[in-house]
């Protein structure tokens, strides 16, 4: 799903008519953007139970904070980057956990099933900020300049993030 | 054309175009070094997208709580307070008493109500004074409670967290032990009744 071409102009149009006082319009952009968002944290989080109440708590912070929303066409990066600080409050709680193990193997030898959890696993080895821009862009698609404005870093550090954790999510995986 | 070094990211994620494009692809075909660490990269996004989106488990659905009209929203609370109040000051000499948003209204010779400071857990009696109802206070005192209520309601379809199914486990438990208990101390209080009611008997025989 791409953020900076997904429908912005409709994204902009229902912000609008929340703004005007319309709070049931915002269950439109809920129901667009809860399945990205939702496996954005799944993600990154590892933990999916705890992924739904992390993008409900996102989307609460939205509807809260949308009066702040200065480009109403950017809705999107803008949701994108409420997740990430919500998430990123959860992981500081974190430090320290430690991950299961894969079993050894390659995505030719593992079941579709497998390769879901292997995939899953091996994105939580990664240090946040390299599994996030992996996430962003191999799931999400979105841009280098997207990614860098909602994890606040250079693009060049969002490429680099990339590269290192493609080397290591190669080593992983096979 | 020098090797891609950190411009691989942008060719193997398409973020490269144009004449820089063409370049990298020549670069690529003719460099088995730059193939290779390209061939590398598509390999693992390959399989990092066989991980596929899943759904949510639940959706989240925002709730906006719709209120009445005024009119036929206090018409009948008032209604009903006025008549209570009414009835009850024909009836009966009455004080009525505000404490930090608390209404005391006492009747008769009734003794000195209690107002229970729930912070402190500590009881602290009050004095009350007889005065004049004032409706107008009572009324904006109960609209400043409703105006304190959010608009806009939570989250439908909420599920429990494993915290608060553990803790509602809890409660449970605790409350088939008090149920029990209750039980024993029911059987113990019949059998205590059983006892004195023997002892009496024996004792009027013995007299």
């Amino acid at each position: 799903m791409k953020l900076g071409s997904l429908r912005p102009i409709d994204d902009r149009k229902i912000v609008d008519r929340v703004l005007k006082g319309d709070t049931e319009a915002f269950n439109l952009l809920v129901h667009q953007w809860e399945k990205p968002i939702y496996n954005f944290i799944v993600r990154l989080i590892g933990d999916r139970e705890e992924a739904m109440d992390l993008c409900q708590e996102s989307f609460m912070k939205a509807y809260r904070e949308l009066p702040t929303l200065k480009d109403r066409n950017r809705f999107s990066a803008w949701l994108y980057r409420i997740a990430h600080n919500t998430c990123y409050s959860r992981l500081r709680k974190d430090i320290g956990k430690t991950f299961v193990e894969l079993e050894p193997g390659t995505s030719s030898t593992r079941s579709p099933v497998e390769n879901q959890l292997a995939v899953e696993t091996a994105l939580q080895h990664l240090p946040e900020e390299q599994r996030e821009a992996v996430v962003l862009k191999v799931f999400h698609e979105l841009k280098f300049d997207e990614i860098a404005e909602i994890q606040g870093a250079p693009v060049s550090t969002v490429k680099s993030r990339l590269y290192m954790g493609f080397e290591k999510l190669r080593s992983i995986l096979g | 054309m020098t090797h891609l070094g950190e411009r691989i990211t942008d060719y193997v994620f398409g973020e490269m175009s144009g004449k820089e494009l063409e370049e990298a692809r020549r670069h690529v075909t003719d460099c088995p070094q730059c193939r290779n660490e390209v061939q590398q990269l598509e390999r693992t996004r390959t399989t990092l997208r066989l991980s596929q989106d899943i759904e949510p488990p639940r959706h989240i659905t925002f709730e906006v709580e719709k209120r009445p009209a005024f009119g036929w929203r206090w018409l009948a609370p008032i209604g009903a307070a006025a008549a209570v109040i009414i009835a009850v000051l024909i009836a009966a000499p009455m004080s009525i008493q505000w404490n930090e948003s608390q209404l005391t209204i006492s009747f008769g010779t009734a003794p000195a109500p209690v107002v229970r400071n729930e912070a402190a857990n500590v009881a602290t009696p009050v004095r009350t004074v007889s005065e004049p109802i004032d409706y107008d206070r009572i009324i904006s005192e109960v609209q400043k409670q409703l105006r304190s209520q959010q608009p806009f309601a939570s989250v439908a379809s909420v599920k429990l967290d494993a915290e608060q199914t553990k803790i509602i486990q809890r409660l449970q438990d605790n409350l088939v032990y008090l149920e029990n208990v209750q039980k024993s101390i029911d059987r113990q209080t019949a059998q205590n009744t059983n006892d004195i009611a023997s002892l009496a008997q024996k004792s009027e025989r013995e007299e």
